[in-house]
């Protein structure tokens, strides 16, 4: 391993050897933080076989970039990367250690965090610095409220919300003489003294075989919510979906929860990424988790009986209504300006 | 199988939510309704299909938190868990490190095999005080976990850990563990009449946090505050019927309809 000691260590992990996109928002959040010297940034990129990738990361944003590599990094592996990342923190000491924003990043924030004593946060969206150190601001109640959060110990640590920062090429300062380092793990060489990863075998990954409707094919997705109440108010967004062309219904979490929709017609960061041309969120609140999947249609509109559900500080057309009632009323309207309403393709194959 | 739920009782976000006048956390009056966070009840529903299974599992029920939390346990109670604790605390808002430290105090020599946790709490949006127990306990976690299966004639459990991006892994992982479990793995039952009326005769009980050992708070809420209003959106006023004819215009102009 080269000298340098490093105060921040960006850790992107991969699945199956590929990052996911929004690692690089990391570098973003890093040269903020920073204040533009990365010099003593170390990018961590964890996998079972990476080397050729960091490579062309550290070539491509001239910052330090370290291959962790272990046979068993090849799918997710929480439990064994933060093991590995306690060693690498140990020796680093840094001030900061941060991780996309993801379920399993936070399984190993909260570990390294027991393990160092570190002080963590999940989910950031910005930080402060005033002279007693950083303030880290989070949603928190399903985003009605933000809180500032205080990290006081030594060695912080951080998820960072996908979408919070985001990446300019041409901001990047390019050091040429950014170096690979190449960490190989095997097990016998993990002097780690409890390695409990054993207890914890990923086994496969696999991918929901999409069937029936094409969510991400719609020009216009009208989306229910829990605001709906009840299974029977669906009939209320189909009939609304019927009025536009090409059109689908979508759902958030909580409906296909309660199977009230198929799983495949969920959108958010664990269902489907859409951009329609119109995006209807009927009784949706509008967490971060549903957002993420629908923030970038073209035109958004929102139903919510709450004037300040989150959902409309990203529409463009705000209706504070009861929906139950409003959209009968709109569906009438519709009927009586512009005709007949049409067929919609959205019905699951059931 | 001894299975460990914790549960945390959440204000509900559709009730009168508002900041205190310090803006340091918000008004908790009675203006405000508690419920059990919802990622709980899924995870009390998955022990309780365990026990369904495994007729000798006993089913231990955590909650930290406030004097009204003891009603959180009530209802896990009420649903057919067997044993509830309540930890006791003044303070609502203790960070993920406190309540995860007290409550791996609290089951470190229980001989828990599975300790079952929400993914996050509907009010502080954490998602760490599970894995946190677990490294507490120096004990394997899987988190986000949308499905669990006992193996047969074996200490390991085979779970599929929702990933974002609409993929699942499959893990096999040993007991003793900690799950946080993901809604939508299941259909939560309702809570039966008999067990509803045995759980009327069943004590909770009671620990205070202070006879526990907590780790202070690496964290501190300094504050709290409302997100920006949105500038971008146009709100549509008038009646419901001149909302829908003023929507169906904009819709028209952007050929929508
Ligand atoms: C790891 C993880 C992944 C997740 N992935 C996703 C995901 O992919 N997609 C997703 O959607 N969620 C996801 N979630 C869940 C997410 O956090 C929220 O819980 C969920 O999006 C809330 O759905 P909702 O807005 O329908 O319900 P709620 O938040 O309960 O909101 C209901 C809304 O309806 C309004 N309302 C109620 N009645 C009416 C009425 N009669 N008329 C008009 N409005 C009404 C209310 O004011 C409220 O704003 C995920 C969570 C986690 C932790
Ligand atoms: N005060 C508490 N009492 C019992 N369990 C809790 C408490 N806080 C959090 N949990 C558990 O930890 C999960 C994740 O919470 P969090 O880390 O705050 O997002 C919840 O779903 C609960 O299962």
């Amino acid at each position: 391993m080269n000298k340098t000691k490093y105060n921040m260590i960006a850790v992107l992990d991969t699945i199956e050897n590929k990052l996911i996109p929004q690692s690089f928002e990391l570098i973003a959040f890093a040269e903020s933080f920073t204040q533009g010297d990365l010099l003593r940034t170390l990018l961590v990129v964890s996998g079972s076989s990476v080397i050729k990738l960091c490579e062309s990361i550290s070539e491509n944003y001239g910052i330090d970039t370290a291959a962790l590599e272990h046979d068993e990094l090849y799918y997710p592996n929480p439990e064994l990367l933060s093991e590995l990342l306690i060693k690498i923190t140990g020796e680093h000491k840094p001030e900061m250690v941060m991780f996309t924003h993801t379920i399993r990043n936070c399984q190993c924030a909260s570990k390294l965090s027991v393990s160092l004593k570190a002080s963590s946060a999940t989910a950031v969206e910005s930080f402060m610095r005033d002279n007693e150190g950083y303030v880290f601001q989070r949603s928190v109640f399903n985003g009605k409220f933000k809180e500032n959060v205080r990290l006081k110990n030594p060695v912080k640590i951080v998820t960072v919300l996908p979408g919070a920062y985001t990446l300019t090429e041409n901001r990047i300062p390019r050091n040429s003489e950014a170096s690979v380092i190449q960490m190989k793990f095997e097990d016998a060489r993990l002097h780690v003294p409890a390695v409990k990863h054993r207890g914890y075998k990923p086994l496969s990954l696999s991918s929901e075989a999409d069937t029936g409707v094409k969510l991400e094919d719609a020009d216009v997705i009208i989306s229910a919510g829990r605001g709906i109440g009840k299974e029977e108010n669906l009939e209320l967004i189909r009939d609304t979906a019927s009025i536009f062309q090409n059109s689908a219904v979508g759902g958030s979490r909580p409906v296909c929860d309660q199977r009230w929709l198929p799983f495949n017609q969920q959108v958010g960061i664990t269902g489907k990424s859409v951009s329609p041309k119109l995006y209807m969120a009927c009784g949706i609140s509008g967490s971060q988790q549903h957002i993420a999947g629908m923030k970038n249609s073209q035109c958004i509109a929102a139903i919510n009986k709450d004037p300040n559900a989150s959902i409309f500080s990203i529409s463009d057309y705000i209706i504070v209504e009861d929906l139950v009632s409003f959209l009968p009323v709109l569906i009438r309207k519709f009927r009586e300006k512009y005709g007949e309403c049409c067929e919609i393709s959205d019905h699951p194959a059931d | 199988m001894k299975i460990l739920v914790c549960i945390k009782q959440v204000a509900d976000t559709e009730s009168n939510l508002r900041l205190n006048s310090s803006s340091s956390w918000i008004v908790e009056d009675n203006k405000i309704a508690y419920r059990m966070n919802r990622y709980d009840e899924y995870a009390l529903e998955e022990a309780l299909i365990i026990k369904d299974i495994l007729p000798g599992t006993v089913i231990d029920i955590i909650s930290v938190g406030p004097e009204r939390a003891a009603a959180a346990v009530k209802k896990a109670l009420e649903r057919g868990a067997d044993n509830g604790i309540h930890i006791k605390c003044g303070n609502s808002a203790l960070t993920a490190i406190e309540t995860s430290s007290v409550i791996a105090e609290y089951a470190k020599d229980r001989g828990y095999d599975i300790i079952f946790a929400g993914v996050m709490s509907e009010d502080l949006m954490q998602s760490q005080v599970g894995p946190m127990i677990a490294s507490f306990l120096s004990i394997p976690s899987a988190v986000s976990v949308v499905k669990t299966e006992l193996v047969n004639n074996s200490d390991a459990i085979s779970v599929y850990s929702e990933l974002e991006g609409g993929m699942t892994e499959n893990i096999e992982i040993k007991m003793p563990c900690l799950i946080t479990v993901q809604t939508g793995i299941n259909l939560p039952r309702y809570p039966s009449l008999s067990n509803v009326m045995r759980a009327r005769s069943m004590e909770i009980v009671t620990v205070d946090i202070e006879s526990l050992k907590i780790t202070e708070s690496y964290e501190e809420i300094v504050s709290a505050g409302y997100p920006p209003a949105s500038s971008k959106g146009i709100v549509i006023n008038g009646t419901m019927e001149e909302k829908a004819e003023k929507l169906l215009c904009l819709f028209h102009e952007k050929a929508l309809i």
